[in-house]
């Protein structure tokens, strides 16, 4: 079974890197991860490895030619046992086109989120008088006391709120 | 005898150096110059060898510190303002403050930021950077108040295993003096109640502590009992004696020379909120410098900071809700 080498994405930021030396032939026999070709990054130099073991059928790439991610680099004859071991019998995943990738704005060309421009409604008893605290509610709450129960309390905090 | 805040930095950098060998002091015209603030002043003279002056590197300063930690040394960079230490920001939060986590090697490096405003300092050598080091995981960031916490944090950060990010105000080196070096410190992490009340609760640090503490006594006059927490240590930050102060007063207004941006205030806010919103008989406030670049102009610095008037109306505010 055929399997084919591919070049590995080798950094975030890496898109493409040079074929300098080749460490193995067509014919040899090679073990999977094996250092099979030697590529220069922007970055540095490293190995594209041996994705299965199995006997080198042709390299398709070129010396000190730049190759692209994912870009195919030559071909390794491998056993179907070992290619469907290592889940490489199925063909290449299907490509998405650059338009499925890019997302569509909304039908009418304008931006799908709308500000949102009218106000909330403030709750009642948030200030004056009728306010109480956290810290009131706690202590109300401490000493099993309603709202009702402050009815007639003349406080002493702003517009008359009663504070603790 | 008397002491300045920049004396005991002096004082305890020179303790440190004679009591541990591993001790070095590294930073630009530190030596025979003394330092920028003459807070190395002799100590070249006095310790052959390791006092040493720097590259204008911020970044190569603090990357042979961390080498220098790695090594077993108890390295002292002195950057010549905080606002510089910025140019070393990554070797800061990225080398230090990361290391131990990474590879179980301690870096035990002490790193001295003279930052905050004097009149016409501008927007270059005035700025209040510890917001941006505490968010960091890994560094530990002091921020002494007085002279007494200037010389015990000071050694007890380079004692510490962990990189220590130590803020000394420059309007503090000469104005704050204390009539001798103390003998004993609360321990890094614990806040001080530096005044007692019980009518509202100011949490600050640094030099706004002066600051609050003459809002305080002007408030004593109209009847209000203002207690002050200085926070000392800024991350960790002393949460449970914050939320007890506020569970005595009700009310809480946090003072920070920093932007108004997130920062420390905002974090001691948010915690008491989370923590004590049962104990809040107000909404909890804050005062911060204005959102603009710190201005020379002395009138212009001094509307831009907080000061003892601006906080006591703060506190007025909040007092009568």
């Amino acid at each position: 079974m055929r399997v084919s080498i591919t070049m590995p994405q080798f950094g975030e930021s890496i898109a493409e890197a040079n074929i300098i030396s080749f460490l193995v032939k067509p014919g040899d026999n090679v073990s999977a991860d094996q250092d099979i070709i030697e590529v220069e990054t922007n970055k540095a130099t490293m190995t594209v490895t041996s994705p299965c073991a199995g006997k080198i059928e042709t390299f398709t790439a070129q010396l000190n030619e730049s190759y692209a991610v994912d870009a195919v680099l030559g071909f390794i004859e491998a056993t179907k046992e070992e290619a469907s071991r290592l889940g490489l019998d199925a063909g290449p995943p299907p490509k998405m086109s650059d338009t499925d990738r890019i997302a569509k704005p909304g039908s009418n060309g304008q931006a799908r989120v709308q500000p949102t421009i009218r106000g909330l409604p403030v709750p009642a008893n948030a200030a004056g008088a009728s306010y109480l605290s956290p810290r009131l509610k706690a202590r109300m709450a401490e000493l099993g006391l309603s709202a009702a129960d402050l009815a007639g309390v003349a406080g002493s905090g702003a517009a008359g709120r009663v504070t603790v | 005898m008397s002491l300045t805040y920049l004396e005991a930095i002096r004082e305890a950098q020179a303790r440190a150096l004679r009591d541990d060998p591993r001790v070095f002091i590294y930073g630009q015209d530190v030596g025979s110059f003394g330092g920028a603030f003459k807070a190395t002043k002799n100590l070249a003279l006095e310790f052959p060898g390791r006092v040493l002056d720097a590259p204008i590197s911020e970044d190569a300063m603090v990357g042979m510190a961390v080498g220098a930690a790695i090594e077993g040394m108890r390295p002292i960079v002195e950057m010549q303002f905080a606002d510089f230490s910025l140019v070393g920001f990554n070797q800061i939060v990225n080398q230090a403050g990361t290391l131990f986590w990474r590879t179980n090697v301690p870096c035990p490096i002490t790193v001295r930021l003279p930052f905050g405003g004097t009149a016409g300092s501008g927007p270059f050598h005035s700025q209040c950077v510890e917001s941006l080091y505490a968010y960091y995981p890994g560094l530990v960031v002091l921020m002494p108040a007085t002279v007494e916490d200037a010389y015990s944090m000071l050694l007890e950060a380079i004692a510490l295993d962990d990189p220590v990010i130590f803020c000394e105000h420059r309007f503090l080196y000469y104005h704050l003096k204390a009539d001798q070096l103390p003998n004993e410190a609360l321990p890094i992490g614990k806040a001080r109640i530096a005044r007692e009340g019980r009518d509202l609760t100011i949490v600050t640090y640094s030099a706004m502590l002066h600051e609050a503490i003459e809002a305080a006594k002007e408030l004593s006059t109209e009847g209000w009992e203002i207690e002050i927490v200085d926070l000392r240590s800024v991350k960790p930050l002393d949460t449970d004696t914050v939320v007890a102060s506020v569970a005595r007063t009700g009310k809480l207004l946090c003072v920070g020379e920093a932007w108004p941006w997130g920062g420390v205030t905002a974090e001691v806010i948010s915690r008491v909120t989370a923590e004590g919103f049962g104990l809040l008989d107000a909404p909890p406030q804050r005062l911060n410098a204005k959102d603009t670049p710190v201005p020379y102009h002395p009138n212009l610095w001094a509307a831009h900071r907080p000061t003892a008037r601006s906080v006591a109306a703060a506190a007025r505010n909040l007092l009568r809700q």
